[in-house]
This record gives structure tokens, sequence and C-alpha cells, in this order.
């Protein structure tokens, strides 16, 4: 792959060139990217392309991975060809999304940008932020198995997100606040459809509460995401951020009234997904986040009693009593005041 | 012992040619894929080479060189010569070093470098809230918290930092679930149960833990195969046999597992042809899941390996040397 003879360096250029120019031209715009299949040869033989859509062979990206590795550690000290290392690192992220390095060159850029422009020509900086967030979207949402769930580009993107909330949400109405964080919300929703039980976008999306102050922003991200994690039962990254969201929710009853639709809907559909099951005995455990014993317990342990009527046995006549035993085991209950 | 069909032995020698063979593969694309994590994968393969009693299989020399060409001033490690300096690459130089047993060499070539590292490392903690980050970009994990206690303790110089404060932080990782996170408040992980539980012993504060809740939570990540996943409902993976297995050996409950069903299960996912082992029965090997599976069936006394220490992914008599105990 490195010991090229003049062909291969040829294609390697070609390669680089052809993926680099795809990513300059919509800088501006959030790109669905796939790796295709060897079975499926572009005509060309480099790219695939529909408007936004991007089809890459695996050795199209593979060579002009070289030739970008070659370029970034040609240009990163030198300033002269610092913009060629920066170009670069877009097709380095895309092949291999840890790359420390690529990231960090791509922080440094940016900070030296907010420098130079933030105060003296805001747009430039504005726009550069923006298109890192585009860029980001292009990778993050993608069917790309290991680029969506990249601790280093989630990291990537709270640290621009940090920047980007500073220049935009200072001034901005209550309405385009929602929007900004909604937006927020739904890339990492995306991200968890293409990788489910994607650990690291949902913990980008946690780490974003902290910053969030609005409670209507609060209920409507503890809304979606209920109904996110009920049409994906098993994604235990999505139940464990919802359940986060809890302690966000006032008053109490709102609380109350999403685990109630949660525990009809798994008992209505008699689903046995281990996730879902583990989301509700955490939360019925938890009685100081409930506001004291409900009715969920009577209602779980009437359940357990009809499945425990019927004449077959299912993987559902397993989980409940397990979870009754569980939640058993480890109530946290309100202490009660004594008179 | 664990039970075994006779077909399904550890195949030493050839996961000890795959291991040699790894730095002569410059023309394959994985090669260039996992350049980022160049550092790590000398420490996973030296450690597994020391488990399976090869230790002198690498050239020692050539591997110390490699390891200082990755060195900084700053006192930080990065993954290749080039890369910038990171503290999951600096633990693995600081393991490599120790399991080399060449901190000697380590002042030969470098001046006070063992107190440079430790400084490197000690100026990422967050002194308001006790953990670590990565770099000098603010990235903040429990794997880097847990990464500092292990290298500076391999180093004697855990009083550089504020173990009190790591351990109030680790503290407030453990959730309701029992089971730990990232971050207080994060989803519950193995991998992450491994790094908490790990810098708690290595501070000696293990009975912050629920052990039996906690416990509870990792016997639940046994399939029906035998195998272990991280997380629920993510399939089984060899690497949990170390995340998983490595915190019931600290919490003392290795027995919370069956032991005979998950030792056939890392043995099948061994590539008989080339050697190595893969996440999975089938799939394709690594130098990352054949260390964590080896280091898993040390734990599990599989015959002929030396004993791995739980806390730290290395050899046992290497952690007796640097730790005096």
């Amino acid at each position: 792959m490195v010991s090229a003879g003049p062909g291969r360096a040829k294609l390697q250029l070609l390669s680089y060139e052809t993926l680099s120019q795809y990513f300059q031209a919509h800088e501006d715009e959030v790109v669905e990217i796939e790796i295709l299949p060897p079975a499926i040869e572009p005509l060309g033989g480099i790219l695939m392309q529909d408007g936004l859509n991007l089809g890459v062979p695996k050795k199209t990206l593979a060579l002009a991975y070289v030739e970008a590795r070659h370029r970034f550690f040609e240009g990163m000290h030198d300033s002269k060809l610092a913009s060629s290392a920066l170009q670069a690192t877009k097709v380095m992220l895309l092949f291999d999304p840890e790359h420390l390095t690529a990231a960090n060159f791509r922080k440094g850029w940016l900070g030296a940008l907010e420098a130079e422009f933030k105060s003296y020509n805001p747009a430039v900086y504005h726009k550069a932020l923006r298109q890192e967030l585009c860029f980001l979207n292009s990778i993050l949402t993608s069917p790309l198995h290991r680029q969506s769930k990249s601790p280093t580009l989630w990291y990537h993107r709270l640290w621009l997100l940090d920047l980007l909330a500073s220049v935009e949400l200072e001034k901005a109405s209550e309405d385009q606040k929602a929007t900004f964080w909604r937006a927020e919300l739904t890339a990492v929703c995306k991200s968890g459809e293409q990788h489910p039980k994607n650990y690291y976008a949902w913990q980008y999306a946690r780490r974003l509460m902290p910053k969030i102050v609005s409670p209507e922003t609060n209920d409507e991200f503890a809304r979606h995401v209920k109904d996110w994690c009920c049409r994906h039962p098993s994604d235990i990254s999505g139940w464990s951020f919802l359940l986060s969201l809890l302690p966000r929710l006032h008053p109490v009853s709102k609380r109350q009234g999403l685990v109630r639709d949660i525990l009809s809907y798994a008992i209505n559909l008699r689903l046995e997904h281990e996730s879902l099951w583990v989301f509700i005995r955490t939360i019925l455990a938890q009685e100081t986040l409930l506001g004291g014993r409900t009715e969920f317990d009577e209602t779980l342990q009437n359940y357990n009693d009809d499945l425990g009527n019927a004449k077959k046995a299912s993987a559902v006549s397993e989980r409940v009593p397990r979870t009754l035993n569980w939640i058993n085991t480890y109530r946290e209950a309100i202490a009660v005041p004594k008179n | 012992m664990p039970k075994v069909p006779d077909e399904m032995q550890l195949l030493v020698d050839k996961h000890v040619r795959y291991i040699q063979s790894l730095d002569t593969r410059k023309d394959e694309l994985e090669y260039w894929l996992t350049e980022h994590l160049r550092l790590n994968g000398l420490y996973w393969g030296l450690t597994a080479l020391h488990l399976l009693r090869h230790a002198d299989a690498l050239p020692r020399k050539e591997l110390l060189d490699f390891v200082f060409s990755c060195l900084h001033e700053s006192g930080g490690f990065g993954a290749a010569p080039g890369h910038d300096a990171h503290m999951l690459y600096t633990v693995s130089g600081v393991q490599l070093l120790a399991t080399l047993d060449a901190f000697d060499d380590l002042e030969a070539r470098v001046q006070g470098g063992r107190q440079k590292i430790g400084k490197f490392i000690a100026g990422l903690q967050d002194p308001q809230t006790g953990t670590f980050a990565g770099d000098e970009w603010g990235e903040q994990d429990t794997r880097f918290l847990y990464g500092a206690l292990n290298a500076l303790s391999l180093m004697g110089l855990l009083h550089l930092v504020d173990v009190d404060k790591a351990v109030q932080h680790v503290h407030a990782c453990a959730n309701f679930d029992g089971g730990y996170g990232t971050s207080p408040g994060a989803e519950s992980h193995s991998g992450q149960v491994f790094t908490c539980l790990g810098a708690l012993t290595i501070a000696g504060r293990l009975d912050l833990v629920d052990q039996e809740k906690l416990g509870a939570w990792l016997s639940e990540r046994q399939l029906k195969n035998g195998g272990l996943n991280g997380r629920p409902e993510k399939k089984e993976d060899v690497c949990y046999s170390w995340w998983v297995m490595s915190s019931m050996a600290m919490l003392d409950r290795l027995h919370w597992i069956d032991g005979d069903k998950l030792t056939s299960f890392i043995l099948q996912c061994q590539d008989p042809e080339l050697g190595g082992l893969a996440d999975r029965p089938g799939d394709m090997v690594d130098v990352f899941h054949t260390v964590f599976g080896i280091a898993g069936l040390s734990l599990l006394k599989y015959p002929g390996l030396d004993e791995v220490d739980p806390v730290y992914c290395m050899p046992r008599s290497v952690t007796r040397r640097c730790l005096g105990k």
C-alpha cells in the first residue's frame, strides 16, 4: 500500500483529489456517505455520486487515506502547507475517525480562526463553525458503522458546540434556542439508528443537558426520546438516557405520566426486551424519583399474576418475576416521617 | 482447571507467531487503519506474549526504541511518532516500560523521565472534580482517571495527584442499576465498570462499592452461549471476558460466571490457521481481542498461562515487582 508503483501513486492522488473535491463542493451541506461493498463498482472507478449521496468503494477510501496521511504529516508543522494538511484531515477522519491528531489539528485551526476573526470579521469565523458542524453531521449520521459511534468525533462535536453556542445563543430568542438544541437531539437519534446502542452518541446528548436551561426543552427532549425508545425497545443507550432525563421533569406527575405510558406499552405489547425491562426495574425501584410508592407496583404484580395463569411459558413470563424481584431487593424507598 | 473438550486447546505457538507477524503487515489496510493505536497495540501484543510465557518473542531493544520515539517533550506519549500525546497512549507507554523492566533505560535516555511522565499525567487532573482529561483539549472520562492511577502507581508517583478527590469522583459515577459509566450519570458499561473498580482498588477504596448489586449486574452479562457482553442486549464479545471477569476478580466473585462455558467460548474465537483471537467465532482476529481473550483465560486459571493482574492487565510478576506487593 505504501511502497506504491507509479500506477498506484497516480490512483492514490486521483482518489484523494476526487474525494477531497466532493467535500469541498458540499462544505455547506450535510451529505450521506456510504462505503460500497466490493461488488458495486462506480463508473469511472472512483466514487458514486448522486447529489448529496456519496458511495465510496473501500479501495478508493484506503488509497485516498494514504495520500491524505502523507499530506497531513508533511503540512502539520509547516504554515505554508497548513491548508493542505487541514483539507487532508477530512479524508483521514472519514477513514479513521479515532485519528486523534487529525481531529486536534482541526480544533487548533478553529481556535486560531476564533482568535483572528471573532471580533474583527465574525461572519468568517461563524461560517467555519457551521461548516465544521456540517462535516461532523455528515460523518456521524451516515450509515458508517465505526464512524457513527466515534468517541473522538463526538467529543470534537461537543467542543465545537460550545464555540457555536457562544456565537449563536447569546442573543437568540427562546424559539431559536429550542431549534438549536432540537437539531442536536435529531443528530443523536439519527446516529443512534445508524449504530444501535450507540454509547458515545447518547453520552453526547447527556452532556448537552447541563447547557439547556429551558424547562420546555427538557420536556420536549423527554417526550421525543420516549417515543424514540418505544420504537427501539432493545436500545439500552436510549433507555438509559431517558432515565437520566427524568429528574429534570417537574412536577413529579410528568415523570409518573411518562413511566405509566411505558409500562402500558410494555404490557399491552407483551414485550420482553431486556433493555426495556432494565429501564422499568430501575425507575420503579427509585421511589424518590417517582414521589413515593405508585400504582405501578400493583400493575406489574397483576401482570405477573396474569402471566403465571397463562398456560404457555414465554420469555416475558421469566422477565417479569425477575423484574419484580430486583425491585423488591433494591427498592430505595422514601422514608416516611414519624409523627 | 476448566473442563474443555480435547479438540479445543489454546493454540499458543500460533498466537505467538501471529503477534510476531503484526509489524510485518505494512502492506495491509488494517495496519494503517490502526496507526492511532500503535503503542496500545504493542502493549496488548507484549502482554499477551508474557501471559503465553513467550516474553522474549519480540526484540526488547527495538520495542524500546519505538516506545521512546513516541515520547513527547511534555512527558506524554503519542500513538506513534508524530502523533499528539494523550493519556491513553501514555498509560500504554508506561505499562510497556514496566513490563520490559525499563524505567532505568528511560532515565538513561531522558533525564528525569519518570518525573516528567508523572507531571504530564498529574497536570490532566481536574482540581475541582478530581477526574482526569485525556489531553489539553479537555475530554474527561473514567478511562482517563483509571489510566492515571494505573500509570502513576506503576511508577511510584501516586502522590503527585489528589487520590481522594479521584476516589470521590469515581464514587459519584456509581449508577442506581449497580454499574458505572464514563462520568456521573452516564450509562453503565462493563468497560467503565473495570476502570472504576480498578481505580478504587488502586486507591484501596473498594469499600465504597455496592459489591452485591454490581456483581449481580455483571453476572447478567453472561449469555446462553457462554460469552459475555458489555451491556444489556449487546452481542457477546471476547474482550468482555476481560472487562467483566477482571471486575468479578476484584470483587472476589469469579464464581458468579460459568467458567467452563466462558472458556469454551473464548477458545472458539481462535483462528486455528493463523493464530490470534477475534471478538466472536469466525470473525477477523486482532491483537486487542487476542490479549483480552488470553487474559480472560488466565483469570479462568487455564493451564500453561502466567497469572494476570486483574487491576492492571499485566503479568502479576511485573506488577509485584513495580508495586512491591
